[in-house]
């Protein structure tokens, strides 16, 4: 191996003409002020996906997705969204577009509940808003009767959920969640990655940084950030066999299950 | 043609909780009774007071202080920016009025809106000082402010200006004309905001001011609409300016561009409540109120009375008034958003 640090994909598959990548970050570099947080990051995700990013605290995850939602400009690189270099698109362009993020806050907290789903749905009509919510209502019938409340009055566990069906309420294309388990107790995590495995099915494809590994049963493919470069990218299986990183990841119990 | 209980339901959806929750939604954009009260009841209420009471004046001035405090509130309430210069715009619409009667020769009324787009311009602008936030946003408003005040009464430009020697419009002076502008312009602003609290453009900037990374991230044009609401608030201003140049047809720069006029307009909307519909009038009728009836007869007192207030209100209300009604009718209806 000549680059410890490069990506451990099996080989390097040559771009097919009809690319099937709905989101790619192709040579991300990106820095906070005179600090570069990310070397040169390569990741697809196709339409539908689940990739689950991990990485220790450091590692450039929460950078790599400002980066993606447009807070951050990068050094060098591009983001490409169906097609179309969003590079250079303020954040408020790609939301419309249909690239939304989750932040670890995730609502508006002086804004009432139902009012964060409206501005969830922002970038849609004035019909397709009204049945998106209502979609996002039924799935999370916890928040029907709060409509009026301010989302600074919920409990941290319905401020999640509130987060996650406003994202879903603009019918993303693209969703990206950092840390949806942060601050969460293992129910409510739980939870959260049943409403997140419950979009499967014609869902978005959906980007996800995560410490907590009980999001790693959603996962389609696993990329690994360290030192805020792609150390692995592959499937769970793959993670697995790898034991420097089951072990990292998994501890003692790591590679238990077949 | 079969009965519809025999096919699919056609909406499912529209059953159960969420269903309802969301027609509730969408009642909730919808204008209310209470929205046309809160333009036709001032309006009514300064129309009939001008005739059961004598001074004039003082009715005059309260009119222009709701008007600069619900100018305060969208600028504030609405974007979370604090503008210590605003009366800058205050000025400009002054200015802007006195001399388009003076050079330009137009009708009283057509001047007032001259003024508006006075303030309006003046916003576009200092439109950069919007990349500021907090205190230094405050500041340089406050900067600018003097600047404009420094260009308009600078001597050497009297002969376009009048300098420090001040206006005179006696010829355009219709004391019934001119009051009954300001009602009416007092109107303009409670609907303004009534319909920024109903509309899009209103959720857009109520979340940009709470979190502006967000709403950017919601897809909210998030420069454009704060633009928006700043140029609204000028225009405000610079009609207010230009109402009460009329109505007073005798000024001096100092009366215009006096930083109390933007310290009463501040505390006026904070005292009633910024971010709601009724506060900053409840407050500029309330405190220039008591101002008057004390802070002109015995000012020692005005200056004690008014401070206690302030204090008051920092420590017991940080919402204003506003928050007081609200809290009340919590506690009759149970928790806000409580089942009913």
């Amino acid at each position: 191996m000549a680059d410890p640090h490069g990506p451990r994909e099996g080989q390097a598959t040559p771009l097919p003409s009809a690319d099937p990548a709905l989101l790619r970050v192709e040579g991300l570099s990106v820095a906070h002020g005179a600090l570069q947080v990310l070397w040169e990051v390569d990741l697809h995700l196709a339409e539908g996906e689940i990739l689950v990013v991990l990485g220790a605290n450091g590692a450039g995850k929460s950078t790599l997705l400002s980066a993606i939602g447009g807070h951050l400009p990068p050094l060098g690189g591009r983001l490409v969204l169906d097609k179309v270099d969003i590079t250079r698109l303020p954040a408020s362009r790609r939301a419309r577009m249909g690239l939304i993020l989750m932040t670890e806050q995730g609502v508006f907290p002086d804004l009432s509940v139902g009012e964060n789903l409206r501005l969830g749905a922002w970038r849609l009509g004035r019909s397709e808003a009204a049945a998106s919510i209502e979609e996002a209502l039924t799935r999370f019938e916890e928040l029907a009767g709060r409509l009026r409340s301010p989302a600074g009055s919920l409990s941290g566990g319905q401020r999640k959920m509130l987060g996650l069906a406003k994202a879903l309420a603009g019918r993303p294309r693209v969703l990206v969640l950092d840390e949806p388990s942060a601050g969460l107790s293992p129910l409510y995590v739980k939870q959260v990655v049943a409403d997140l495995a419950s979009l499967r099915r014609d869902g978005p494809a959906v980007l996800l940084a995560e410490q907590n590994v009980a999001f790693l049963e959603l996962a389609d493919r696993v990329a690994v950030l360290e030192g805020g470069r792609v150390r692995f990218t592959g499937s769970l299986t793959e993670l697995r066999r790898d034991e420097a990183l089951a072990e990292a990841f998994f501890g003692l119990e790591g590679r238990a299950p077949a | 043609m079969p009965p519809a209980s025999h096919g699919p339901k056609p909406v499912p959806s529209r059953q159960g909780p969420a269903g309802r929750a969301a027609r509730q939604l969408r009642r909730l954009g919808a204008g209310g009774i209470s929205d046309v009260g809160a333009v036709v009841v001032p309006v009514a209420v300064f129309l009939a007071a001008v005739h059961l009471y004598s001074n004039e004046l003082l009715l005059l001035n309260m009119l222009v202080y709701a008007v600069l405090a619900q100018g305060i509130n969208v600028i504030y309430g609405f974007t979370g920016y604090l503008p210590f210069g605003y009366v800058a715009f205050f000025g400009a619409g002054a200015y802007g009025a006195s001399l388009s009667i003076i050079y330009l020769h137009v009708p009283a009324l057509l001047a007032v809106v001259l003024g508006g787009l006075a303030g309006a311009l003046l916003g576009a602008l200092l439109t950069p000082l919007l990349r500021l936030s907090g205190a230094y946003f405050a500041i340089a408003s406050l900067a600018a402010a003097e600047a404009v005040y420094e260009v308009v009464s600078n001597p050497s430009l009297a002969s376009v200006t009048r300098g420090p020697y001040g206006i005179n419009l006696v010829t355009a002076y219709n004391q019934s004309l001119s009051y009954d502008a300001a009602v009416a312009l007092l109107g303009l602003s409670m609907l303004g905001v009534v319909i920024l609290r109903r509309s899009r453009f209103g959720l857009a900037l109520r979340a940009t001011a709470d979190d502006a990374t967000s709403a950017e991230m919601a897809g909210v044009w998030v420069v454009r609409e704060r633009s928006l609401a700043w140029l609204i608030s000028a225009a405000l201003a610079g009609l207010a300016g230009g109402v009460f140049a009329w109505a007073i047809s005798v000024f001096y720069p100092t009366d215009v561009f006096d930083l109390t006029i933007s310290v009463f307009a501040i505390v006026f909307a904070l005292f009633g409540g910024v971010g709601t519909t009724w506060g900053p009038l409840v407050g500029a009728v309330v405190l220039y109120g008591i101002y008057s009836l004390v802070g002109l007869s015995d000012p020692q007192y005005f200056q004690l009375t008014y401070g206690l207030l302030i204090a008051a209100l920092v420590l017991f209300l940080p919402g204003g008034l506003g928050s007081l009604t609200r809290g009340l009718r919590g506690h009759f209806k149970g928790a806000p958003g409580g089942a009913r």
